[in-house]
């Protein structure tokens, strides 16, 4: 891997329940094959299938951009859909405006977001009603976790 | 104490089907459990540092495609669904080409988590003290 480190996009669709999951399960393979630290392999992990299942859940449509250099991981999921009217809120563990259907599912118990946070050693979150939501994290080599 | 416990112990101690006898297994045995039905709450429990060590496995009522996803990203190779519960063969098909392994008890939630207590296992919350 040069400085540059490596670039990957993964697309995702609303509403695709079937392969949800798919791109973070891909991005997991890529750092174990490159051989990051586990703490950050596990971090990420749980972060962007979060991110995803956001998209998939609430989104007409979306993607994940990742950026993997020597010494960090910084993800970018930036969707078409509704938005978020108060961002502050939404990061408030337990608050969730999902519908019964998605809490049948095992979803929407208001952690999704505060998993992102709690996972990742920065966190952005900028949202327009009607537009869309984006959501920027990054994970520091010897971050939060990662002696484990 | 808690103490390591095997695939097969499993099965037995909660007269379970095997559903998926998955190729991911863990090195000594499994330590610990998480049981819930919420993915959110799955994730932020196996998020805590103190957990990422600990062999777990997940009991649930849960059975779409989105546990199996859930537990491969959390590291969790056995998942067992209560009350008799029978994933589709789509959640089947995905646990197999993961390496997950899949049971299905008849007992209760409550009834499962108290056997495996008694077998002593630890619930995933408790903390690394205890060894």
């Amino acid at each position: 891997m040069d400085l540059h480190g490596i670039y990957k996009e993964f697309p995702v669709k609303g509403g695709d329940f079937a392969r949800a999951g798919e791109a973070a399960g891909k991005l997991k393979n890529i750092l174990k094959q490159i051989g990051a630290p586990y703490g950050v392999i596990k971090r990420v992990a749980i972060a962007s299938y979060e991110m995803e299942m956001n998209i998939v859940l609430y989104a007409d449509e979306g993607k994940l951009c990742v950026n993997i250099k020597p010494r960090e991981v910084f993800i970018v999921a930036r969707d078409r859909g509704p938005g978020i009217p108060n961002t502050e809120k939404a990061m408030e563990e337990g608050y969730s405006t999902a519908s019964a259907e998605i809490r049948e599912m095992g979803f929407g118990a208001g952690m999704g977001l505060p998993n992102i946070k709690k996972a990742s050693d920065w966190m952005q979150i900028d949202s327009e009603v009607g537009v869309g939501t984006c959501v920027q994290i990054k994970f520091f080599f010897n971050g939060k976790t990662d002696g484990v | 104490m808690s103490r390591l416990i095997t695939t097969d112990e499993i099965r037995k101690l909660l007269d379970a089907s095997m559903l998926v006898n998955g190729e991911v297994k863990p090195k000594m045995g499994y330590e610990a459990i998480c049981a819930c039905d919420m993915i959110s709450e799955l994730l932020s429990i196996m998020n805590e540092k103190q957990r990422a060590s600990r062999e777990a496995i997940l009991l649930t009522a849960l059975t779409n495609t989105q546990v199996i996803r859930a537990s491969e990203t959390v590291d969790i190779h056995l998942v067992v669904f209560i009350r008799n519960k029978k994933p589709a063969p789509e959640t089947i098909e995905l646990a197999r080409s993961l390496g997950i392994t899949l049971m299905s008890t008849p007992f209760s939630m409550y009834k499962s988590c108290g056997i495996l207590y008694g077998a002593n296992m630890r619930d995933v919350n408790e903390g690394m003290e205890m060894h």
